[in-house]
């Protein structure tokens, strides 16, 4: 904190154009300092881990690709993953339980082709249920993160109607024994959030990590070398709805 | 009482201020009653101010360690008393928008320190008046809804013992040890 105040006033003094050279000099070198970095670095981890006092940046959009050809059918251990997680406790009734990632399975009429995949927020570019939102509850991280603020959220339900994925699930029940870095409660709409509170200490989020087959790949989509953005220069991988022009995070491959 | 005193000597003052003032400025002795009235209940507020709102409020109930007068919170104990709602707001703020989790402010922080432990030396609920928060919430008769979401108890893996914990290491202890590598780390620079 007395850091981050010393470093804006600091600013303060030195005049406009000096400032917005010094800022452009700090781009520039660090973009230097990453592409040297790159190669060794940034496939072993997750890219662009921030300190625990730094901002979400724009530089970066989380982002997955969900390989449908290895997710098994059956298999829930992504979703067992996220409840665990995230500590998503249900009673018993599927049909107003929380939900946060679901498995869906499609079948082409035509061929007869089953498929199984993994469904949940998509994190769109244009997310619909940003626009509803009559609180500005509904948001987009500056990293490309759609989550409701809980604080501001009425429980009115408008984004779940505007979401296309069906995605996010309404709080009925009074909720008890929270996990401390994942606040829920009744009367407040909720989704995936990428596991945010692991992303901003630069972990992935659990669903990715529990996959047994390795099914889920997560990443920085704006990051060239990360291996997410070279997986998908290489294999031709679709979004769901892609009509909508929502621009999703999450992609599929092998639908 | 002074307002029953001032009835009884208004008549004679009240005659002698009137033949003054109002052959010049035309102040009906209405208004200038209204205004010795009123003058009379603004002195008598800010005299009754002094000793009942600003000062420090009796029978609080005492934070358990951590927060001790040799201990003190995050900021000094006066601050945190009127203003720990803003700094929670604002910290709140830039966790769910800009991702920053600094620990100094975070409810998860308060909650992890001032956390307080019952007879059987579990950590207590928000609905037990034994809680921190929820203690001094009563007396203020403050209803907030942190904890509809936030869960009200300190995570495991963080928690120091408190109190009534068999690993409770009383916080002068801590405070003194503080204070010799102060004063050894002072000596050697």
């Amino acid at each position: 904190m007395n850091h981050q105040v010393s470093h804006s006033a600091q600013n303060e003094d030195v005049p406009h154009s000096e400032n917005a050279r010094r800022q452009f000099f700090l781009k520039v070198a660090g973009a230097g300092a990453g592409l040297a970095l790159a190669p060794s670095l940034l496939l072993q981890q997750v890219a662009h881990a921030k300190t625990a006092d730094q901002a979400v940046s724009k530089e970066v959009r989380w982002g997955m690709l969900i390989d449908t050809s290895k997710c098994a059918q059956g298999c829930d251990d992504c979703v067992k993953a996220c409840s665990e997680g995230n500590g998503l406790t249900g009673h018993g009734r599927p049909e107003t339980d929380v939900q946060w990632v679901r498995k869906v399975t499609v079948k082409d009429k035509q061929t007869g082709k089953v498929t199984s995949l993994p469904l949940m927020c998509q994190h769109c570019e244009h997310p619909p249920c940003v626009d509803v939102c009559p609180t500005g509850a509904s948001f987009k991280r500056d990293n490309g993160i759609v989550l409701v603020d809980k604080h501001i959220c009425i429980g009115c339900r408008y984004c779940m109607m505007a979401c296309p994925y069906k995605a996010r699930s309404f709080v009925h029940e009074v909720v008890e024994d929270q996990k401390a870095h994942a606040p829920r409660g009744k009367g407040t709409v909720e989704s995936c959030t990428f596991c945010v509170h692991k992303l901003d200490q630069g972990e992935q989020p659990v669903c990715a990590t529990a996959c047994g087959e390795d099914a889920m790949l997560f990443g920085d989509l704006n990051d060239p070398d990360s291996a997410l953005s070279k997986r998908l220069q290489q294999v031709s991988s679709t979004q769901l709805r892609a009509d909508m022009e929502l621009n999703p995070g999450v992609r599929y491959q092998g639908l | 009482m002074p307002s029953l005193l001032f009835f009884r000597a208004l008549p004679q003052s009240f005659q002698l201020k009137s033949s003054v003032v109002m052959k010049q400025k035309r102040i009906t002795p209405l208004s200038l009653f209204g205004f010795a009235m009123l003058s009379l209940l603004f002195f008598n507020s800010i005299a009754s101010a002094d000793s009942e709102y600003f000062s420090p409020p009796r029978n609080t109930p005492k934070a358990v360690a951590h927060a001790s007068e040799s201990q003190a919170c995050v900021e000094p104990i006066e601050t945190m008393r009127r203003q720990h709602m803003e700094f929670i707001k604002h910290q709140r703020d830039e966790t769910m928008h800009k991702g920053i989790r600094t620990t100094k402010y975070s409810l998860l922080e308060c909650i992890n320190c001032h956390v307080t432990y019952d007879e059987n030396q579990q950590a207590v609920s928000y609905k037990d008046e034994q809680h921190f928060c929820s203690g001094c919430h009563q007396y203020a008769a403050v209803n907030i809804d942190c904890f509809q979401c936030h869960n009200s108890k300190p995570t495991p893996s963080v928690v120091k013992p408190m109190p009534g914990h068999p690993e409770f290491i009383s916080p002068i202890t801590i405070d003194m040890a503080k204070q010799a590598q102060q004063t050894t780390g002072g000596a050697s620079e």
